[in-house]
């Protein structure tokens, strides 16, 4: 019935696929922060052609499906001669994804502080980076931390649509032994577990430090 | 030399359909204390926080020495430095000490030595009474030692005016007297002071000229012995009737 010798045998190989998946989420996150940054900064600004483009951006990924995105990115911009492997694809995809979605925790997390904090900071002379870099960003980044740990938890859970389009990462990988093995409950139990493993850590840290936060100011 | 610091012309301001600011105009000269009161919704608040642009007047001309606010080559960011502001709320900022409150714009916009900074931060609270919170948060100290590390920020970057709206009006009344101590005491030092407040003894006492506005127009204005001794207005007269109980 449940065979052991198939996990035991396989194992290196999922965890080729457990090494890709980890590459995957590290790109996605690190790419998705870094624009979702910039496009929450540009919808909270007051000049219209910053805001109405990042708004534009951030609406169109997040009410879409990923996957839908990785369809279009991988199946549909060839027709206009753009041609990604299936990798590069889904990191594009996601990436993304995850920076309309992190867009929107940062706009929140900002205007959630109080005004006062702004004209303080512009009633000393500073100038917009010095307010943001000094005053604004360090207070927001405490609202901000609990969101965004649950979206990265929801981008490595994420990450096995690429299996969809055939990017090798763990899904994938437990697909490909399966084919060849027909041992469905196995793998796939191990390959969720995989997935429990990196994300049960970061779960459990978010609600740390959310309970911190009630503590703290 | 001229000595006016801030020369408001005629401005107008508005929220929506709320008239804020309905033709106002205040010359004050260098080393004068202004206190501006009169019924909430008057336009006082609007009025000062034009003075350092947090507002943007919708007509009229603001010069803070010399310097034309509303021409869009100032940088207005250059013109805050030398405007300090106190807030209601006190708006210290959370995340800092203490110390690093009052040293934080006087490094990143001064551009000071973080030792100078030090020494002006520790000097400046000694003077505003609390040496020995350099070290806390915002949210160990009271409310009254909030607003005086607050007046000793805005301090740090020795700036040529000081702005106060309502600085004690967020305060418990034991507060309120350690706060104006210090007002009092900058005062006296020669400091160019506008204050929206409703301590109407800190205006008898300290202002050179009281400002009566109300419906986002300046009423009357005088000393404080003209203008709570012997008001010329009948609106003053019933505003004052009720503050002074």
């Amino acid at each position: 019935m449940f065979d052991f010798s198939v996990i035991v045998k396989n194992l290196p190989y999922l965890l080729s696929g457990v090494k890709f998946t980890i590459a995957l989420a590290c790109l996605v996150i690190a790419i998705g922060t870094f624009l979702g940054v910039i496009l929450g900064l540009m919808k909270l600004s007051k000049n219209s052609l910053m805001r109405y483009p990042a708004g534009f951006i951030v609406e169109i990924t997040r009410d879409t499906p990923i996957i839908m995105q990785m369809f279009f990115i991988f199946f549909g911009l060839p027709a206009l001669g753009i041609r990604l492997n299936t990798f590069p694809s889904a990191a594009l995809a996601m990436s993304l994804f995850a920076a309309g979605n992190m867009a929107e925790i940062v706009r929140g997390a900002i205007e959630s502080l109080p005004t006062g904090q702004f004209e303080a900071a512009k009633s000393l002379g500073m100038n917009y980076l010095q307010m943001m870099f000094y005053v604004i960003i360090p207070q927001a980044l405490r609202r901000m931390l609990p969101p965004m740990m649950g979206l990265f938890t929801t981008l490595i859970k994420d990450t096995s649509l690429a299996a969809i389009i055939g990017a090798f990462e763990l899904t994938r990988a437990g697909q490909e032994i399966i084919e060849r093995t027909f041992h469905s409950l196995e793998i796939y139990l191990v390959v969720a577990a995989f997935y429990f493993l990196i994300c049960y850590p970061l779960s459990y840290y978010t609600r740390r430090i959310e309970k911190r936060r009630v503590a703290g100011f | 030399m001229n000595d006016v610091m801030i020369e408001a012309k005629e401005i107008y301001k508005h929220f929506g359909k709320v008239k804020a600011l309905d033709g106002v105009s205040q010359s004050i000269r260098k080393g004068e204390v202004v206190v501006i009161i009169g019924p909430s919704g008057s336009g006082k608040s609007t009025f000062l926080r034009c003075l350092n642009r947090l507002e943007r007047i919708d007509r009229g001309s603001i010069i803070i020495d010399n310097i034309p606010l509303t021409d869009s080559k100032t940088n207005i960011h250059k013109v805050r430095e030398e405007i300090g502001m106190v807030f209601q709320q006190f708006n210290l900022f959370p995340h800092l000490t203490v110390l690093r409150n009052i040293t934080l714009a006087q490094i990143k916009v001064r551009k000071r030595s973080h030792d100078e900074a030090d020494r002006m931060a520790r000097g400046l609270l000694t003077k505003v009474g609390i040496p020995e919170k350099a070290d806390n948060y915002p949210f160990q100290l009271s409310g009254g030692q909030q607003q005086r590390v607050a007046i000793a920020r805005a301090l740090a970057m020795q700036p040529k005016i000081m702005l106060f709206d309502e600085p004690t009006s967020a305060l418990d009344p034991e507060m309120i007297g350690e706060v104006l101590d210090v007002m009092k005491n900058l005062a006296r030092e020669g400091m160019t002071m506008v204050v929206v407040s409703h301590e109407m003894g800190f205006a008898r006492e300290v202002a050179d000229r009281v400002i009566f506005m109300d419906e986002g127009r300046i009423i009357e204005e005088g000393t404080p012995d003209q203008l709570f001794n012997n008001p010329r207005e009948e609106r003053t007269r019933t505003f004052l009737s009720k503050v002074l109980k």
